[in-house]
């Protein structure tokens, strides 16, 4: 493999592995809080895109307002969702609420199609995806650029966010005993409401980057959304830097074993998470979460 | 209300008059089906399979509290095994070969599974899942057929009469008749219990003296077993596997038939897939609808029925029983 190739690839790896970091992030922050799976986020993320494609190419509405708007409308939605539904369903245990974003999944993702059409769809984008800048004999795609570096603006964003703000505080403090939290007057419903908001803006982000490169329809997100939740579990569920690490790490690998061996491409992300489980059965920075029986 | 005075009666498995009746008049349907509904013939066959699958994954699940996302996979073992092998070896070598292959995988699966839990568990198991689709798309495509599949003839496997969908159909039912039983059984029996304390309370289970790598491992080989038998039968059924129909959401919905039904006893199992089977069979002529109509069901019965329509019709029950307090 010459120099160049490998270049090539780590930059393909970290722009796919930008968009496993921003949706294992989204699984990771979700997770912390309230414990659950959320395996309608896909769903939410794709209500983003068609809504940003619907208000862009059919109505003609500035690309960078219909962006905001669909990020806005899944961060509602699913605030949404985890208020009126989640929240006062009474299969409280995490199984019965991995069923319940399952079912909220298929319900959402039957809706969208029926809505928006089964039909691929050309996402508008920033950048033209076929243009590239030239430096020396080296040709860069200019929407792999935009995607690592959108990528890395919204993982600092997230860390501002989670580390410096009010809420970020009340976050990580439900994450780490929500019952104590509640007794020293946190409120734990708008906490709750707002990490659904946050980890479906993290995914609809990851999606409205990622169409553009490739077409729109409404299984957009279900290898992204399998991607993130390996990447989530190689860094460890608990973990925001975790995910991010795993996030780069399976967009990188993928990049280079993809190459040489395309067939195993689709698998490999899950070896790779059965290969780190077995050392490190919580994740590569996840810690052991504390059981008293 | 049946009082209980000795252990014998806890362990009986009919425990009245009424139960044998209902009993006998189950089994009276199930043989009659083909012959006054001929139509429903297939759908119920379906859900013959499918309830095997939902048991198998319910003595996980439910009983030993361990999820899995990867039942499509041991699915797609036995239907695999009986595609490529009983032409060869005749049906039921290779149904046993699938019984092996199943047991064997699962346990293996079962080991490092013993680390992990909760979600980390969920996404290694459609992990494995995943691995085993695109194994049987992926292999040469005179191994497994490749991503077309292979195809089933009846004919050839059972000879002309059995080839009929109406013979088939009580092959399906004495298999799945025998496999029931025998899941009844592992309920009551010592390791069945093994299997509720681990879950209930992993500590005082191995103080108890459950040995809990073992009894982990175990639930996830009879699990896989449960899950091959029903891919062995399925693939007769439909006449073609191909890796497409072992997806996720396969699992998936294995997993939504025992939340649906009640999770943690066997009769919930059987009752989730009865459930799902019949609501896909009428979904499918809603076309576009279906996929929304399918996620509202599962939607409402989590919010409003979290045990499932077993736990409803055991609330049923104890409310008649104990009228009018």
């Amino acid at each position: 493999m010459s120099l160049e190739q490998a270049i090539r690839l780590l930059i393909i790896g970290i722009e796919v592995g930008s968009i496993y970091a921003l949706v294992a992030l989204s699984v990771v922050l979700l997770y912390r809080t309230s414990r659950v799976l959320n395996f309608g986020q896909g769903e939410l993320a794709l209500l983003a895109c068609f809504l940003t494609f619907t208000l862009t190419s059919r109505m003609g509405v500035p690309l960078w307002l219909s962006f905001l708007a669909g990020l806005a409308a899944s961060a509602v939605a699913a605030g949404a969702f985890y208020f009126f539904l989640m929240r006062r369903a009474k299969a409280q245990d995490p199984m019965g609420l991995l069923i319940l974003t399952l079912g909220f999944s298929l319900f959402a993702n039957g809706g969208l199609s029926l809505l928006f059409g089964v039909d691929n769809k050309q996402m508008p984008g920033f950048v033209d995806v076929i243009e590239t800048w030239q430096i020396g004999n080296f040709s860069i795609s200019k929407n792999s650029v935009l995607v690592a570096v959108a990528g890395l603006i919204l993982m600092i964003g997230l860390y501002f966010f989670v580390q410096k703000s009010k809420i970020g505080l009340a976050m990580r403090a439900v994450s780490q005993n929500p019952e104590v939290a509640k007794a020293l007057g946190i409120p734990v419903n708008v906490v709750l409401v707002s990490s659904w908001a946050v980890a479906a803006i993290l995914g609809s982000a990851a999606a409205l980057l990622l169409a553009p490169a490739i077409s729109l329809n409404p299984s957009l997100m279900l290898d992204p959304l399998n991607k993130g939740f390996a990447a989530a579990v190689v860094g460890g569920m608990t973990s925001l830097p975790g995910a991010v690490l795993g996030g780069y790490l399976l967009g990188i690998i993928e990049a280079y074993v993809g190459n040489f061996v395309p067939a195993f491409k689709l698998a490999l992300a899950f070896i790779l998470v059965i290969l780190v489980l077995v050392f490190r059965p919580h994740g590569l920075l996840g810690e052991k979460e504390t059981r008293r029986a | 209300m049946v009082l209980k005075e000795r252990y014998e009666q806890d362990l009986r498995l009919v425990g009245s008059p009424q139960g044998w009746a209902a009993f006998a008049l189950t089994i009276l349907l199930f043989v009659l089906i083909p012959q006054i509904f001929p139509a429903y013939a297939y759908p119920v066959a379906l859900f013959m399979v499918y309830s095997l699958v939902a048991i198998g994954l319910n003595i996980l699940v439910g009983f030993t509290g361990q999820i899995s996302l990867g039942h499509a996979g041991f699915f797609a073992i036995g239907a695999y095994a009986v595609a490529k092998l009983a032409p060869i070896i005749t049906f039921p070598a290779a149904l046993l070969v699938a019984v092996v292959a199943c047991a064997v995988v699962g346990y293996l699966v079962g080991i490092p599974a013993l680390k992990l839990e909760g979600p980390y568990l969920a996404i290694a198991t459609s992990g494995f899942g995943l691995a085993i689709q695109q194994f049987f798309a992926n292999t040469p495509n005179d191994w497994f057929g490749g991503h077309g599949g292979l195809i089933v003839e009846k004919s050839q496997l059972f000879g002309d009469f059995f080839a009929r969908d109406r013979a088939y159909y009580y092959i399906i039912l004495a298999v799945v008749t025998v496999m029931v039983y025998m899941a009844f059984n592992l309920a009551r029996s010592h390791i069945g219990r093994a299997f509720v304390a681990v879950r209930d309370a992993e500590l005082a289970a191995q103080t108890s003296g459950v040995n809990i790598a073992k009894i982990k491992t175990l639930a996830f080989a009879i699990s896989a077993v449960y899950a091959g038998i029903g891919g062995a039968l399925f693939a007769p059924l439909l006449g073609i596997v191909s890796p497409e129909s072992f997806s996720l959401l396969l699992s998936v919905q294995f997993l939504s038939m025992i939340v649906i039904g009640g999770i943690g006893t066997v009769a919930g199992g059987i009752l989730g897939a009865g459930m799902v089977t019949a609501l896909q069979d009428q979904l499918a002529q809603a076309g576009g609808w279906s996929g929304l109509l399918y996620g509202l069901v599962v939607l409402i019965v989590m919010i409003l029925e979290p045990l499932g329509l077993y736990g409803r019709w055991m609330k049923i029950k104890l409310y008649w029983k104990s009228w009018p307090f």
